[in-house]
């Protein structure tokens, strides 16, 4: 195969490398879900509770130091708040006395679900839970109908709109609400632009990344270009696994936290590169760049400690440009941005000071 | 002329001319005043902050920062002694200061370049910015006297640092650092700014310590350090005079026992474990970093004046011009880029380097809890000792940011010149105009026009005033009248506004009177020095009006209330208020609409013992017809059960006295002694559940019926009310169906269910109805008017009856109409009421023990809702199952039963409310012995001491009460008795507030008594004024000993 036919495939595959890991990115980082688990008692939101209502229904009790509620009538209401349109888990924490009493759970006027108690005389756990599409953001309101006319005792409620599972090495959560193959969970479409953009912006990160690890070897360019691909296959692979555990065996989130998922991207993409640079870095090469590389730096900070000054006045300069276009917010932002690059520049100026001992000088 | 001295005098004629710009700030025959801006204390004003005891304010009260301000008051006191116009004093006094700063920054600037005067324009342009930049705008609104002191001192003490160093004469600013000292008192006003003033001391001694004996190794470090204590040492003598006082005075305050209690008064919460109060403490610094950005910062334009107004009228009236135009936009960042262009060759430049980190820190600490700093200062708050006193961090840290500026600005210019020494001319130009620019951009300082008329305000005060002659007669009057007496002010706003422009948080008669004034005060998270201990503003509350409510309903209830009529002829003497102060001018109208004029004259009227005495422009001052001595004795003292509320009721009562002590101010062991020896004239129980029988004295019983824990309320039936009204629903509300009439089903067409009701009596009535709606399948709304003004919207849920209440419906004589209308779309035959219609009304009801069976007589004193008339002649009062009825007493306004015996044992109580009233319930002997009082001759030696004297005290004379606040460090010495020195006075708090002793001795030489009363503190003031003015005497010879060595 010609070379330039090897280096196309090549970047179309780096293309689709970036398309999927911001794919992956996008359908499997879940950072939307505001999480949210509240445990309410019942007693205590007969006198007060912001967030947990009683309304028709209910009688406050109390029993050997323990206070609950009971419900009172046949049909009982509560609210709760929900900072998000989710899909929930609600645990009842509740008491049967009667082998035949059954609880059905409505919530606008649709039944939701039918409780049955297993326990009679004992306080015990039974869940409901409601799909997203029955639910929204603020107060919502919970009918219960029970069957029999015996008592029915509830002493606390758990609300939680996701399912905390840990695994052992990710920190991923199950929700309620199932994911689409190609969208994000709550039916938000996936963002193709940034998709397309980011595979751009990994070829180009490839490219450059090729191209720093380069001089550092006695190889030619394309051979690295080459190496360094392989380098990417792994975190694709693990993801790509990931995605299909998670579209078929749960509704997971499989990453809550951003860090995780960059975790895996990085860490996976490290064995590649480490089994590199072992193979393929040169010793008098790594020191004839990093003398190159000090003479242009380090050795210039002054000239560095200069066009960080000079920066930041410029950028003050085209922030007041901005206030006087009444763009107060952008004008800020670039001032921060200025007085961090001016901090560095005068920390630079004063370390000089203090090195070459300036105060002596006339 | 040398051309040093040619320099030197060209520089300081620039300052000179420089520093006469608040001449422009004056008007022609106006003196400038702001809220933080005080009028010039008069000398005899001044005279009492010597001392360590406030008398004019409150009932007197420890002067937190009187004494650090003792230097800075002094000249426009003085002026005004020799002659000069309070106009003219205010005027020199501030040229004086503002003058001062250009000689600091000159002063410093001669000292970083080796001691050598620079030409003048290379060091105008430094000078101009620290003289005026917008910084100082709210520093001069406010006249703030520790920003003052530390803006011009903070110069002072760098360049004799460096002075010092250089010249090796370490005696000769020894000696100068104790004049500095003085200039620097004013500091110790604000403990933040002195908190600054000290980091920026200790930074610099830190730098010049490492630069000048750890690399260049020009001082020893025995030397330098020798020198920084004694430096330290100097300025900490000559300001002997309020810290020795101020230092002893902390160690008796309880919030300042440790430092958590410290932060705990004044609502610093650090503590990440108490997530609620941390959060809310963190937002309180939000809020005030709200303007602190980055930006805002870097132009001087974070002051929060700048970005909010009231009522529409901006606190500033050019900051939308600075955020608009062009020209200022672009002149606000040059300084920055001046300041940072001289950060570029720091060859060479000793103290350049320190100058730019000040600049640093300052910018950054400035921007507070406000991005992208905030994490940096919160930890500092968390972690740098002292860090969490500054709580406005722009007003504090600006001081470093404008030093380090001026300096660096300096440096730029200076540099400027010798790298290029033949563009003289070309950069001498620039020189002024960059000079000029920096007096365009803070034109206001220029001009003065940070300072308003009243032309340029539409509602926020303006800071020209000029005071009416009204106000002078009346302080002029109230001066020459005898016997010592308190002034009350009226209006319960703290921020006095009248509409002459006068603006602050003293009343204006404060300026012009020697009379103590008792005013209301903001319950700031400090606290106020000037409320009266315990009490707060429950003068105000009492006397006429209690707005301290959110809830705007609750407001009006409490603002509607019909105070004791006996406040003012009772409770205020208490106070030795003999006047009461109503001014006219006062905008009242201001912050909230309740104290109109004719507001508090209707509840001025109601007081009895009150009458209009003079009247001088728009004041008017009233007089209460009864007073009590200043300081008296007293045979016994009544013990009170409970807090200083209960006044309020004692009042309405016979029992009302001016020898109380509160159970929880006294030791049970003297409260043994006291009740041992018979010296215990009644007990009286506030809002407790029991009457115990423990004393030998009269035991009495006050209840409130507001009090929840002791009185519930329970709905009943209102036949009384019911006589009197009658209701029906109008005849086309009905339907018929088989043969029975039924309200009809609303519909969906909103035609509303009308209730007539029929108030048959003359005056205007409250009342309590209750009826029942049915909705089947829907929940729905129901709106409810009152002769057409919607009073309640009720949600009636479906398949139930829901009961409607109406509580504390005003109905007028006649006819009223009550309407009901569905508030749904698709109601039709859905809802419904039921016919009849409940009156019902409340009983009070509350369970009681009563220890011993006694005779005596239960009395009820109604506080009714004003307007409201009719409340019955008699009222049936259970007592278990006995029923009395209490006959209304129109003189004594309350309801009393006969004398009777009453059982001891467990008691339930009930009476009827009437008309939203509440009552207080006595239960009281027969038998209501009366204290006597002695007055005392008082003769004011200071205000902190006292000499009282009487020639007819005999034994039984027991208790002193001296109506000062209460305050440990108030001693007595008795001369005239023998007295067992075992048994040595007791000092508690008598009234809830005042001071009271118990004399606890034998009179034994004779009938006179001689009493020195003294406030120790004073002894700590005159002691640290004695070291103070012998090392600033020591500090003057030794100056002067250089000088005339100098010259030989």
């Amino acid at each position: 195969m010609k070379t330039y036919t090897k280096i196309a495939i090549y970047l179309v595959l780096s293309l689709v490398i970036g398309f999927l890991l911001l794919f992956f990115y996008q359908t499997m980082v879940d950072s939307q879900i505001t999480k949210f688990k509240k445990e309410y008692q019942y007693a205590c939101a007969v006198d007060y509770e912001d967030n947990f209502l009683l309304l028709n229904g209910w009688k406050a009790r109390k029993e050997s130091g323990i206070n609950y509620t009971s419900m009172d009538k046949d049909r009982a209401i509560f609210l709760i708040f929900l900072p998000s349109k989710d899909a929930i888990s609600l645990a009842f924490k509740l008491r049967f006395h009667d082998p035949n009493q059954k609880i059905k759970v409505y919530v606008k006027q649709k039944l939701i679900d039918v409780l049955r108690g297993s326990k009679i005389g004992e306080w015990e756990e039974q869940r409901v839970m409601i799909n997203a599409r029955m639910m929204k953001k603020g107060l919502n309101k919970i009918e219960l109908k029970k069957t029999e006319k015996t008592k029915l005792d509830f002493y606390s409620i758990k609300i939680t709109n996701y399912q905390d599972i840990k695994l052992t090495f990710l920190r991923a959560y199950a929700v309620w609400d199932s994911t689409k193959w190609f969208r994000k969970r709550g039916c938000i479409n996936v963002n193709w632009n940034i998709c397309f953009l980011g595979s751009f912006i990994f070829t180009g990160i490839w490219l450059v990344y090729s191209a720093i690890f380069w001089p550092l070897t006695e190889k030619k360019y394309l051979y690295i270009l080459r190496l360094d691909f392989w380098t990417y296959l792994p975190p694709v692979l693990i993801f790509s696994i990931l995605f299909l555990i998670s579209k078929i065996a749960y509704s997971y989130t499989f990453f809550y936290y951003k860090f995780d998922f960059f975790l895996i991207l990085i860490g996976s993409m490290c064995i590649g590169k480490i089994y590199q640079m072992t193979q393929y870095i040169k010793k008098d090469m790594c020191i004839l760049r990093l003398k190159q590389t000090y003479e242009c730096t380090i050795k210039k900070y002054n000239v560095y400690a200069n066009i960080f000054i000079c920066l930041f006045i410029v950028m003050m300069l085209i922030s007041a440009g901005l206030l006087m276009y009444e763009l107060k917010f952008p004008a800020e932002r670039l001032t921060n941005v200025a007085f961090f690059i001016l901090i560095i520049g005068i920390l630079i100026k004063l370390i000089r000071y203090f090195v070459e001992k300036e105060y002596n000088m006339e | 002329m040398s051309l040093i001295k040619r320099r030197s005098a060209i520089n300081l004629l620039i300052i000179i001319v420089l520093g006469l710009c608040p001449l422009l700030w004056f008007k022609e025959g106006y003196l400038i005043k702001s809220e933080d801006l005080s009028i010039p204390l008069s000398l005899n004003e001044w005279y009492s902050y010597l001392f360590s005891w406030f008398n004019q304010r409150a009932t007197g009260t420890y002067p937190i920062d009187n004494f650090a301000a003792l230097f800075f008051l002094f000249m426009p006191a003085f002026l005004q002694k020799i002659g000069f116009s309070i106009l003219s004093a205010q005027k020199m006094q501030f040229i004086f200061w503002f003058m001062l700063s250009g000689f600091s920054i000159y002063y410093l600037i001669v000292a970083l370049n080796k001691g050598k005067h620079p030409k003048p324009l290379i060091v105008l342009p430094a000078i101009v910015f620290y003289m005026f930049n917008l910084y100082l705008e709210p520093v001069w609104l406010g006249f703030n006297i520790a920003n003052l002191s530390a803006y011009v001192g903070m110069p002072f003490l760098a360049g004799f640092v460096i002075n010092a160093i250089h010249s090796k004469r370490y005696f000769k600013y020894l000696c100068l650092a104790g004049f500095l000292g003085i200039i620097l008192s004013g500091v110790g006003v604000n403990p933040p700014i002195m908190y600054v003033a000290v980091c920026f001391v200790m930074l610099w001694l830190i730098y010049c310590f490492v630069i000048h004996v750890l690399k260049t190794k020009k001082v020893s470090a025995v030397r330098f350090i020798s020198f920084v204590l004694l430096l330290v040492l100097i300025i900490t003598l000559i300001n002997a005079f309020w810290i020795y006082p101020q230092g002893m005075r902390l160690k008796y305050m309880n919030e300042m026992q440790s430092l958590n209690s410290y932060k705990e008064f004044v609502k610093v919460d650090l503590n990440e474990k108490n997530p609620d109060k941390y959060k809310e403490y963190i937002q309180i610094l939000k809020e005030r970093a709200k303007y602190t950005g980055l930006l805002n910062v870097l132009r001087f334009q974070a002051a929060w004046t700048w970005h909010e107004d009231y009522e529409d009228d901006p606190y500033v009236l050019y900051s939308e011009f600075y955020k608009k135009s062009k020209l200022f936009i672009l002149l606000s960042i040059i300084p920055v880029i001046l300041v940072f262009l001289s950060c570029f060759n720091l060859r060479g430049q000793v103290y350049l380097p320190f100058f730019i980190l000040i600049a640093f820190i300052g910018i950054i600490f400035s921007v507070g809890v406000h991005p992208p700093f905030a994490s940096i200062n919160l930890f500092f708050i968390k972690h740098l000792p002292g860090f969490w006193i500054i709580r406005t961090h722009w007003y504090k840290w600006s001081l470093f940011t404008v030093l380090g500026f001026s300096v660096c600005i300096f440096y730029l210019t200076k540099k400027v010149f010798s790298l290029w020494p033949r563009q003289k001319l070309t950069f001498s130009f620039l020189s002024v105009f960059t000079s000029v620019l920096f007096l365009v951009y803070a034109f206001p300082i220029v001009s003065g026009c940070m300072f308003t008329s009243k032309e340029e305000r539409h509602y926020i005060p303006p800071n020209h005033i000029e005071v009416p002659q009204y106000v002078y007669n009346a302080a002029n009057w109230l001066d020459t009248q005898d016997d010592y007496f308190r002034i009350m002010v009226l209006n319960s706003s703290a921020r006095r506004i009248t509409d002459w422009g006068y603006a602050g948080y003293e009343p204006v008669l404060a300026y012009f009177s020697d009379r103590p004034i008792i005013t209301p005060v903001m319950q700031a998270s400090f606290g106020s020095a000037y409320s009266i201990p315990n009490f707060g503003n429950s003068l105000y509350k009492w006397l006429y009006i209690d707005k301290e409510y959110k809830d705007e309903k609750v407001k009006q209830l409490h603002i509607r209330n019909q105070n004791s009529p006996y406040v003012a002829l009772k409770i205020l003497p208490m106070f030795n208020i003999k006047y009461l102060l109503y001014e006219g001018d006062l905008r009242w109208d201001f912050y909230d609409k309740y104290e109109s004029p004719d507001f508090v004259s209707a509840k001025l009227g109601l007081q009895k013992g009150v009458k209009l005495d003079k009247v001088f422009g728009k004041w008017k001052i009233y007089s209460i017809n009864k007073t009590l001595p200043h300081s008296f004795l007293t045979d016994k003292i009544n013990i009170i059960y409970g807090g200083v509320e209960c006044y309020e009721a004692l009042s309405r009562t016979p029992i009302f006295e001016y020898n109380n002590i509160f159970e929880a101010n006294i030791t049970e062991s003297l409260l043994k002694q006291l009740n041992s020896d018979n010296l215990i004239s009644k007990v009286i129980y506030y809002n407790q559940n029991t009457l115990p029988a423990k004393y030998k004295s009269n035991e009495y019983l006050l209840l409130d019926t507001d009090n929840k824990d002791i009185f519930y309320k329970k709905e009943v039936k209102d036949q009384i009310t019911g006589e009197k009204i009658k209701i029906k629903f109008l005849p086309e509300s009905y339907n018929e169906k088989s043969g029975e009439k039924n309200l009809n089903f609303f519909k969906n067409d909103k035609i509303p269910i009308i209730a007539e009701i029929d108030l048959r009596q003359k005056n205007s009535s409250r009342v309590n109805l209750k009826l029942t709606s049915h909705s089947q399948s829907r929940d729905c709304f129901i709106d409810i008017f009152l002769n057409d003004k919607l009073i309640k919207k009720f949600y009636s849920r479906r398949n139930t009856d829901s009961v409607i209440k109406l509580e504390a419906l005003t109905l007028n004589p006649g006819k009223n109409l009550l309407k009901f209308v569905a508030n749904d779309s698709e109601v039709d035959n859905q809802l419904c009421l039921q016919k009849e219609i409940d009156i019902y009304t409340y009983e009070f009801n509350c369970s009681i023990f009563i220890e011993k069976e006694f005779s005596g007589r239960i009395s009820l004193y109604p506080k009714p809702i004003e307007y409201i008339k009719g409340l019955p002649k008699s009222v049936m009062f259970k007592e278990n199952n006995n029923v009395l009825r209490l006959a209304y007493n129109k003189n004594n306004l309350k309801y009393s039963s006969p004398i009777h015996n009453i059982a001891g044992g467990n008691k339930s109580l009930s009476f009827l409310q009437y008309q939203d009233e509440g009552y207080y319930v006595l239960i009281a002997p027969v038998d209501t012995p009366t204290s006597e009082i002695l007055p005392l001759e008082e003769t004011q030696i200071s205000p902190v001491c006292f000499k009282l004297s009487n020639k007819h005290y005999l034994a039984k004379w027991r208790f002193l009460f001296f109506l000062e606040s209460y305050d440990p460090l108030w001693t007595v010495q008795l001369g005239g008795a023998r007295h067992d020195a075992n048994k040595y006075e007791t000092h508690v708090v008598g009234n809830g507030y005042a001071n009271t002793w118990f004399l606890n001795g034998e009179q034994k030489v004779g009938q006179q008594l001689t009493i020195m009363l003294k406030y120790s503190v004073q002894r700590q003031f005159w002691a640290g004024l004695a070291v103070s003015v012998t090392i600033f005497i020591f500090c003057a010879l030794g100056l002067l000993l250089g000088i005339l060595r100098y010259k030989g």
